[in-house]
């Protein structure tokens, strides 16, 4: 708490705390952690050397208290990094330009890497313009006109070679474009666009002199660059080609593809296309639809990844094509016939319905991919969406039920069981009240919960809650160490203990990850060739010593937000009754459960609600859906696509989540093995029924 | 798993076809007339800041969920600039339990003393009047990202409370409003 009188008579600052308004907010007076910390992170990377903190103190079912702190000593050259980070770079070392003029202070850094799409930042004076603006055009037009300079006197191209486009110089680059000047004008107080006239040409002189300096003493650079170019340039012609096929076939082919069962409704806004799994699902979908508005199209088998893929390939799929043809927009940007058009989208709506398996979330994230990479604007509107079959159907006598999911499955099963039992203690004699016995219930469900939580952390429930007994309180970190195929778990309670632990485990680099900026400074980073940048080593399997045997350790640091809560739900447990310690396997029964004739014994408090489950699974019958073809036309069409009983996903990409899903993408379904790699290793772990 | 964690983000979202009828109905008439008499007594000037709070749109977007959050950006924004100018090297962002959200920076401080011109403290007319602020060329920042003196204010205008401490001369000054009206003057903490 500060005093009035500051004791450090030297200390500044400001400090301000508001309540937003919930009269003008009426949407969300919520404020979404994500959201704050990409902005942060942003403002973090574009001034280096400042420190920012964010802090979450709210406890409750959306939010957990968590820290996160933004430092990144080398600015925008860590972001672009970071943003290319899940591809393949073809330079190592991202070409970082640095200049002022006029009062102007001009930054960019540029990265090439091996993928075909570009993403080009923009800030002035900290702040982002997604739009673009004047400083964006001198960025384009000095990068075009650099390339193709440099290519032209050092005969990389041909004299009668056409000079490359912008859209070939930019495929496959990363660029971070700051600038700070005295006076930025704006499109409007949201400042998504910079309208300076005069940074135009300023960007544009900096930016080309730097460029063309930083070619002249890095050759190898320059030459990689342009081949780059020459292949976009190339494959932006077979690509032409291959578009105009598409659209003659499209057009001779009489327009719509064979196989798509269309709708009679004509206007976009109550129309819906449903992109089924299977010819056979298909056949349903067709069958059941309501033709007024639904129109089905059924793809066959694994979709082509569009993210692997060069686009002339994909345009050449079958599946791709029909496709793309149902939805009529076309694809791709520019103003060339064929290319994305809102306003010609045949369906308002567009639903992915595929199977509830693997295969099936595999072809979903195809076809994600492919929209998110051909036609965002789509994803972007909101015209996407994700059709969600039930999981389940019980009959209980005559009575047929749809079940979503697991969780109101659960809930079904555990009312039936607890109108049939009676819970009684083994060391009073005393019956518990059906009241009782259904808040009981639903305690145990909710660390149910928690206890899916700390799995999916990659830790062990009863082990966890093991540890509350030493200490009356739950450890707040915990340590997964990987070696080869073993997995070791480790709780700490407090940052003492963990850094105890992680100086006698140096090996394991516990905090590197997370507090990167700071670890540059560290003497063990390798010093780049080229340069005065550091070559960051982002993966943390490092064995330093290469001659050591020493199979290699990996270890993930994560914090256990969940304790507080559960430390709360215990206390409460306790007061209905149910001692925690009493969660583990006794060897002398706790409970009787007595259950019409019978009487179950009960060994542990975390059976109570296993054995109500059971109970309330008789006499029902619980039939799992997997394939889509399991049901039959009426069904599918009740369940999942009748508009008053159905439920969809809508997939949202916006401004706070591209970057991320586009991170996301490429690392699922890009080229670079490695980092997707130890994400399904880590992960696969937490997954207990991956046939989902 | 892929349903998880792969994919942008998906909120659940029921929908429901509105069953229109189509009916080729003209519409009623709708009464938009105005008053009577329009005279110079009906000109009116919104009043400080509650032009913000009649049209928040012009100041900070739609009030949804970005401009909610921009709301954050505007307030954070002053405190890069501090950094921009060369006083700042930390910023702190909490997110309240009561929803409430605190930003906390090591800047100079807004400045307290008693404005020469308007006569009151330059901390409250940089939070009440809109167009007033330190960048609009006049020395203290060059390089700066708000740039029409709206940002804080907008803020305070927008919010059910709004609080803020400075800490300049060895001293904690303290000023707090509610939707943009002051409710404690200037004081110690």
């Amino acid at each position: 708490m500060v005093l009035s009188e500051l004791k450090n008579k030297k200390q500044t600052g400001t400090f301000v705390t508001f309540l937003p308004d919930p009269e003008i907010f009426t949407i969300t007076t919520t404020f979404k952690f994500e959201r704050l910390a990409s902005r942060l992170r942003e403002l973090a990377f574009l001034n280096p050397g400042i420190e920012i903190v964010l802090t979450d103190e709210r406890d409750d079912e959306d939010y957990k208290p968590r820290h996160e702190t933004f430092f990144y000593k080398y600015g925008i050259a860590e972001f672009v990094r970071q943003l290319g980070e899940t591809r393949q770079v073809i330079h190592p070392k991202p070409i970082i330009i640095s200049r002022k003029r006029e009062d102007i202070f001009v930054d960019v850094v540029l990265q090439y890497n091996d993928s075909y799409s570009d993403q080009i930042l923009c800030f002035a004076n900290s702040i982002p313009n997604p739009d673009g603006g004047t400083h964006l055009t001198g960025l384009r037009t000095a990068l075009t006109r650099a390339i193709n300079q440099h290519a032209k006197a050092n005969n990389l191209i041909k004299e009668k070679d056409p000079a490359l486009s912008g859209d070939d110089v930019r495929e496959g680059l990363v660029a971070v474009l700051s600038v700070k000047l005295p006076n930025p004008r704006f499109e409007s107080q949201t400042k998504v666009k910079l309208v300076n006239t005069e940074v135009d040409g300023i960007v544009n002189s900096a930016v080309y002199e730097g460029l063309m300096d930083h070619f002249d003493q890095n050759p190898a650079v320059a030459k990689k660059v342009i081949e780059k170019g020459l292949t976009a340039a190339r494959a932006r012609e077979a690509a032409r080609k291959a578009r105009e096929t598409v659209r003659k076939s499209a057009l001779t082919g009489g327009g719509l593809p064979g196989k798509l069962a269309d709708c009679s409704e004509r206007d976009p806004a109550l129309t819906e296309l449903y992109i089924v799994e299977g010819d056979s699902a298909g056949g349903s979908a067709k069958q059941g639809r309501d033709r007024r508005f639904q129109a089905i199209l059924p793809i066959r088998g694994k979709l082509i990844n569009v993210q692997k893929a060069r686009l002339d390939k994909v345009l050449q799929n079958t599946e791709i094509q029909t496709m793309i043809t149902a939805v009529g927009t076309g694809i791709g940007d520019g103003n060339q016939e064929g290319a994305f058009n809102i306003e010609k989208l045949r369906y308002g709506k567009i639903i992915i319905m595929t199977d509830a398996d693997v295969d099936g979330s595999h072809i979903r994230t195809l076809l994600l991919t492919f929209f998110y990479n051909q036609m965002p604007q789509l994803l972007r509107r909101g015209h996407v969406f994700i059709a969600q079959p039930p999981l389940y159907q019980i009959k209980r006598k005559k009575r047929e039920e749809y079940v979503d999911d697991d969780l109101q499955l659960n809930r079904i099963l555990i009312s039936l069981g607890a109108e049939e039992v009676k819970l009684v203690g083994m060391n009073d004699g005393k019956e518990f009240s059906a009241v009782q016995l259904k808040e009981i219930l639903e305690l145990l469900e909710r660390l149910q919960k928690y206890n899916e939580a700390i799995r999916r952390l990659g830790g062990n429930f009863a082990d966890y809650l093991q540890t509350f007994h030493t200490k009356r309180m739950l450890p707040n970190y915990l340590v997964v160490i990987r070696a080869g195929n073993q997995e070791q778990v480790e709780y700490f309670h407090d940052e003492t203990a963990l850094r105890d632990f992680s100086s006698t485990n140096p090996d394991l680099n516990l905090f590197e990850i997370s507090i990167l900026g700071n670890e540059l400074e560290g003497s063990e980073l390798v010093e780049g060739s080229e340069g005065e940048l550091p070559n960051v080593e982002l993966e943390k399997t490092i064995t330093r010593d290469k001659k050591s045997a020493v199979r290699k350790r990996r270890a993930r640091l994560l914090e256990i937000h969940e304790s507080k809560g559960i430390e709360r739900l215990i206390v409460e447990l306790a007061a209905k009754g149910m001692n925690i310690e009493q969660y583990a396997q006794s060897a002398t029964p706790l409970f009787k459960m007595i259950d019409g004739e019978t009487t179950h014994d009960i060994f542990s408090i975390g059976n109570i609600l296993e054995m109500v489950k059971e109970v309330g699974r008789r006499g029902v019958q619980i039939k799992r859906f997997k394939g889509l073809g399991e049901m039959n036309a009426k069904e599918l069409y009740e369940t999942t696509m009748k508009p008053e009983r159905r439920r969809f996903l809508k997939v949202e990409l916006n401004d706070d989540n591209s970057l991320e899903a586009g991170k996301m993408f490429n690392l699922l379904m890009g080229e670079v093995v490695e980092p997707r790699r130890h994400f399904i290793e880590d992960n696969a772990l937490n997954v207990r029924n991956l046939d989902v | 798993m892929s349903k998880k964690s792969n994919l942008p983000e998906v909120t659940a979202e029921s929908l429901e076809m509105s069953s229109s009828t189509q009916e080729d109905l003209v519409p009623e008439k709708q009464d938009t007339s105005g008053g009577e008499t329009y005279g110079a007594a009906q000109i009116d000037k919104l009043e400080g800041l509650d032009a913000v709070r009649k049209r928040p749109g012009m100041y900070i977007g739609d009030p949804d969920e970005r401009g909610l959050h921009h709301c954050v950006f505007e307030v954070l924004d002053n405190s890069i600039d501090e950094h921009l100018a060369g006083y700042c090297s930390r910023v702190e962002v909490i997110i309240h339990s009561d929803g409430s959200v605190s930003i906390r920076d090591n800047g100079r401080g807004i400045p307290v003393d008693v404005h020469p011109k308007f006569k009151i403290p330059a901390l409250e007319l940089v939070l009440t009047n809109l167009h007033a602020g330190g960048k609009f060329g006049q020395g203290a920042y060059k390089y700066s990202g708000g740039l029409h003196g709206v940002g804080a204010k907008c803020v305070n205008a927008l919010s059910t409370w709004f609080k803020v401490e400075v800490m300049r001369e060895g001293k904690v000054f303290f000023m707090s409003f509610e939707q943009g009206k002051t409710t404690q003057k200037l004081g110690l903490k």
